[in-house]
């Protein structure tokens, strides 16, 4: 009697042994998942809470430093980025190779050291220094461009050729062709690799404090110096980040547009 | 519908050559795909070619509208000898219409925006202007509902109806079709053939690269065979249905009838 009522009860009584096999197998796996997340918060609960409070303004500065210089270098780096494309792929020589070694210069050159470069070799060219923040926007906007730019040069030539041949053929320009066509395209199709080089623009930020200047990651090392928490900061600085590059990341269906490629 | 017809044939006098290709000869890399061909077109004529592939039906078209270059021979249109100059001037190239075999509309533009680019971009036309003259060109191809979808809601034989729109709102003097059907599947073909009919009949000047000896032997006027680079025969319609004179036409024909 007892085990009719419990077989009705049962909501779905499958006879697929693998479904059930899955079933167990994701319950195992939530358990663990829940085990991990209670041991790290009760890790966690022992750091020192009160400190990240009370730091918290400059913290959030800091991070708002790091954002502004993502948004901005990599919506200059864009603009730039698209001018590099164009000419790599364009018809005249010198400029294709202007563009060549730009782009491949700063990819093969480390990050930290084209930051140095352009800030302290400025002065010798221009004959005055240069302030910290538009050293870090021309720096990492250089460097946003150059990898932008085989970004782009990547979604171009992924739009099939009879896309820019039926532009021809209906008498648009080779850059009406771009800017109408091509580039609209191109952009639909890079959308991923776009996001991953805005997420790394996010991370490279944290580089600008050699020239002095405080983003959220120098904001975290410059309180840990004063108040030595690092086990507390270090945490708050590493979930911040992570919890940043993941929305970045969530970017990708916001930004999809609703048209399909063929 | 009867005088947009009427408008939309072109000016030239029908009759007189409007394309002329002598000793066309095109090289890709050490294969010569063309092999001096010698074509005249008339205005108001519809010329189908045809043959084996890899015969240069398609490069013979893609010459014509300027998307390659012949490495020798001379090419006229519309009285023009094709070269940088000319195929460099935007209404000339837009005078010399196109149709693909697929996939050449752009997916990021609704229909709408499709039709309008080019008057626009090119002739400079004005935006309800450019947008009334699609509307009407939709209504002709039979898609008049569809100027607010992208492409891709566009099955395959409207899609390329869009495509012979697109190419008729640069009022074209002559129209290339380089394989407009064999993409397509059996029962999306004819929507497509009924349109390429509608314009033969309004006195368009078409060439058209085509497997379909049905459309050949009602809308053409001459037919041309193709083989290996050259062309082995160019003959009218009638003549060449009743019996090509050539063996791989005849074995070509075999084949595509009877397969």
């Amino acid at each position: 009697m007892t085990a009719v009522t419990l077989g009705e009860a049962t909501p779905e009584p499958t006879d697929d042994p693998t479904q059930a096999s899955d079933r167990r197998q994701a319950v195992i796996w939530w358990i663990f998942v829940a085990c991990v997340l209670a041991w790290l918060g009760w890790k966690l609960s022992a750091l020192n809470w009160a400190l990240v409070w009370r730091v918290s303004p400059l913290l959030w500065q800091g991070y708002i430093v790091s954002c502004l210089l993502t948004l901005v270098s990599v919506a200059l780096g864009m603009v730039f980025g698209i001018g590099l494309a164009a000419a790599r792929m364009s018809r005249f020589a010198p400029l294709r190779y202007l563009s060549m070694a730009y782009t491949e210069t700063v990819r093969a050159t480390p990050q930290l050291m084209v930051i140095f470069w352009i800030f302290f070799t400025y002065p010798v060219f221009a004959g005055h220094n240069m302030s910290p923040w538009t050293g870090a926007v021309v720096s990492l906007t250089m460097i946003a461009s150059a990898y932008l730019a085989e970004v782009i040069r990547g979604g171009l030539l992924s739009v099939p050729k009879i896309q820019s041949e039926s532009a021809t053929v209906i008498g648009l320009s080779r850059s009406q062709t771009f800017i109408r066509v091509l580039l609209p395209q191109a952009c639909r199709n890079m959308l991923p690799a776009f996001i991953t080089t805005l997420i790394t623009s996010f991370k490279v930020t944290s580089l600008v404090y050699v020239i002095g200047l405080i983003d959220f990651f120098r904001a975290a090392s410059l309180i840990n110096n004063r108040n030595f928490a690092p086990a507390t900061l270090y945490t708050v600085v590493a979930i911040v980040y992570l919890i940043t590059c993941f929305a970045l990341s969530r970017l990708v269906g916001l930004l999809d547009p609703k048209y399909k490629l063929q | 519908m009867m005088d947009q017809i009427a408008t939309m044939s072109p000016s030239t006098e029908t009759g007189t050559p409007i394309i002329e290709l002598r000793d066309v000869c095109k090289w890709y890399g050490p294969t010569q795909v063309l092999k001096g061909i010698n074509l005249t077109i008339d205005a108001g004529s519809v010329m189908v070619i045809c043959g084996p592939s890899g015969s240069g039906k398609s490069t013979v078209l893609r010459c014509i509208c300027g998307l390659e270059e012949a490495q020798s021979g001379t090419l006229q249109v519309m009285g023009r000898v094709l070269n940088k100059q000319t195929l460099g001037d935007a209404n000339f190239r837009s005078d010399i219409g196109m149709v693909f075999q697929r996939f050449s509309l752009f997916p990021h533009m609704r229909v709408l925006a499709n039709l309008t680019l080019a008057p626009r971009k090119v002739r400079g036309m004005k935006k309800s202007e450019a947008e009334k003259q699609a509307h009407a060109m939709l209504a002709r191809v039979g898609l008049a509902d569809k100027a607010n979808v992208y492409p891709n809601e566009l099955s395959g034989g409207q899609q390329q109806r869009v495509a012979i729109a697109r190419a008729l709102v640069m009022t074209p003097k002559i129209m290339l079709f380089d394989e407009p059907t064999s993409a397509l599947d059996p029962d999306l073909v004819r929507e497509v053939l009924d349109v390429m009919r509608e314009l033969a009949k309004s006195g368009m000047t078409m060439v058209v690269v085509t497997h379909e000896m049905g459309f050949a032997r009602q809308a053409g006027d001459r037919v041309v065979f193709m083989n290996h680079g050259e062309i082995l025969e160019n003959r009218s319609t009638e003549e060449f249905f009743a019996r090509p004179a050539t063996e791989p036409a005849r074995r070509f024909l075999d084949n595509v009838l009877h397969h």
